[in-house]
């Protein structure tokens, strides 16, 4: 449901991304790879250029090639004469029809951290003159990137949440009920909505207000309890 | 050329003067001169080492870490000869070796099957390097998952307070990193130039030295040699350059290999 309501698809903005990224840098192709769920490996879900349409849907192994280091490391990167390497060659030719002569990579790091994924730029045209540059400005496309894919996965999980609240209605009556508590229109949903609005600020200041937020709401609900 | 984001304080027009301390101050010669790294262990914390790469010359030991289910501690430890998944650890190994050719270098492989668990296996490897008594690490890895904040530090902390040098790479990406964020580690970040000699001291942390990482020659996966650009490539150019002061001045502490190293700077005056 989450897919549903959203502005956008996410392989659309990703796709809309890798374009936009891909011709930032005058390079050949760009792509984007997200982390499987278990974290098992990364895939392909969007690209551009040279070899895109072979390329999206394609797992990759975690931990191998320079995406995979990238992801793994959480540091970009930039790597010329990658045919010098005759297993990635072969590895990357294999799945895509094209060999590059240079990648970069950068891994999608969200707010919290965590590495969501990773954006590659093939044989980007300014190549031999930028490479710190392009570094840089591939490092903070990809914490964009990374806003998407957090805010989409958010919109999923606020979906599921929906659905099964409204699934778990026993008859019109109920179903209103729970349309109405998670549209925030009745009375307690309002309470909860200003809750709500209050922890967002707090942890708009940072993990410390989230963990004092957390201890002190802790502290109330056991004291609540106490009073019943 | 323009610099990645955090090496822009090392970019010349704006590498800012450092006062020197007024004691003798000790040259590039006093501290690296003719030595060769014998005697000091470096661990490098990566992807593997491919010990049999010509650049690399052999390694003297190697662990992997790596993650299991069904282990209660969530990992696994393999002891013995391994590959190098990527060829960045190789690389790192390289540049080390060709600055320390004497140095005992070990392959501690931490970046492996999963991608998730990632600051539980840096954990590892670091407090495996600690334990095992290594006098270097090269870490040109890092999380921004503020679970590992903690943990992290501590085990930064226990290196420092242990004498073990942790050389860490700065990360481009927006946010803090750990653990190249802390004071008791050297954080590092990619200048241009090609003498893997000139380092440069930046006064306004947390990154504090900057090293040779753009379009670097260095060795990879395969037997091969690339052309490569990050801090991950300028981090071991200062692990090598430690590892070559510690053979010569036994038992320099961390915080004077931090001096001698910001006295020896391009920029110290």
């Amino acid at each position: 449901m989450g897919e549903a309501v959203r502005p956008s698809t996410r392989d659309r903005e990703l796709r809309r991304a890798v374009t936009g990224i891909r011709a930032l840098f005058s390079a050949a192709a760009c792509s984007c790879a997200l982390v499987e769920p278990g974290g098992a490996g990364l895939r392909f879900v969007a690209a551009d250029g040279r070899g895109a349409q072979e390329i999206v849907g394609v797992p990759l192994p975690a931990g191998t090639g320079i995406a995979g280091w990238a992801v793994m490391s959480g540091q970009p990167i930039v790597i010329a004469d990658v045919r010098a390497d005759p297993r990635f060659a072969r590895e990357v030719a294999e799945s895509t029809h094209y060999v590059p002569e240079t990648i970069l990579a950068a891994p999608l790091v969200d707010v919290t951290g965590e590495v969501l994924g990773v954006i590659e730029v093939l044989d980007p045209i300014s190549r031999g003159e930028h490479s710190g540059h392009d570094l840089d400005g591939l490092g903070v496309a990809a914490s964009l990137v990374a806003s998407v894919v957090r805010l989409s996965s958010v919109y999923d999980s606020l979906g599921g949440m929906l659905l099964g609240s409204l699934l778990g209605a026993q008859g019109p009556d109920d179903y209103a009920a729970a349309l109405a508590q998670v549209t925030d229109a009745d009375n307690d949903s309002v309470d909860l909505t200003e809750l709500a609005r209050t922890f967002h600020e707090l942890a708009a200041g940072g993990p410390a207000g989230v963990r004092l937020a957390e201890r002190v709401l802790g502290e109330v609900a056991r004291y609540a309890r106490t009073r019943r | 050329m323009t610099s990645p984001a955090w090496s822009s304080a090392f970019d010349a027009p704006a590498l800012t003067p450092v006062e020197a301390l007024p004691i003798p101050r000790p040259t590039r010669d006093w501290a690296w001169g003719e030595a060769t790294g014998t005697g000091v262990k470096v661990a490098v914390i990566d992807s593997g080492i491919d010990a049999d790469h010509p650049r690399v010359g052999g390694v003297a030991g190697s662990v992997a870490f790596e993650r299991d289910t069904e282990a209660d501690s969530g990992l696994r430890v393999v002891e013995g000869p391994h590959a190098d998944l990527v060829g960045h650890g190789t690389a790192c190994a390289g540049i080390i070796r060709s600055l320390a050719p004497a140095a005992e270098i070990y392959s501690v492989r931490v970046l492996g099957s999963n991608l998730k668990g990632r600051g539980s296996l840096f954990l590892e490897g670091i407090r495996w390097a600690v334990d095992q008594g290594m006098h270097v690490a090269n870490l040109s890895l890092s999380t921004g998952n503020d679970q590992w904040f903690a943990p992290l530090h501590d085990i930064a902390d226990e290196a420092y307070f242990k004498g073990v040098l942790l050389v860490c790479a700065a990360n481009n990406v927006p946010g803090p990193t750990y653990p190249s964020q802390y004071a008791s580690v050297i954080s590092v970040a990619a200048r241009e130039g090609s003498d893997p000699y000139a380092i440069a001291y930046n006064p306004h942390p947390p990154v504090e030295f900057g090293a040779v990482g753009i379009d670097v020659d260095v060795a990879w996966s395969g037997g091969a040699s690339i052309v490569a650009t990050g801090n991950s490539f300028a981090t071991p150019h200062i692990a090598g350059l430690v590892a070559r002061m510690l053979s010569k001045h036994r038992g320099l502490t961390p915080f004077q290999v931090k001096s001698v190293l910001q006295s020896v700077a391009d920029n110290a005056r």
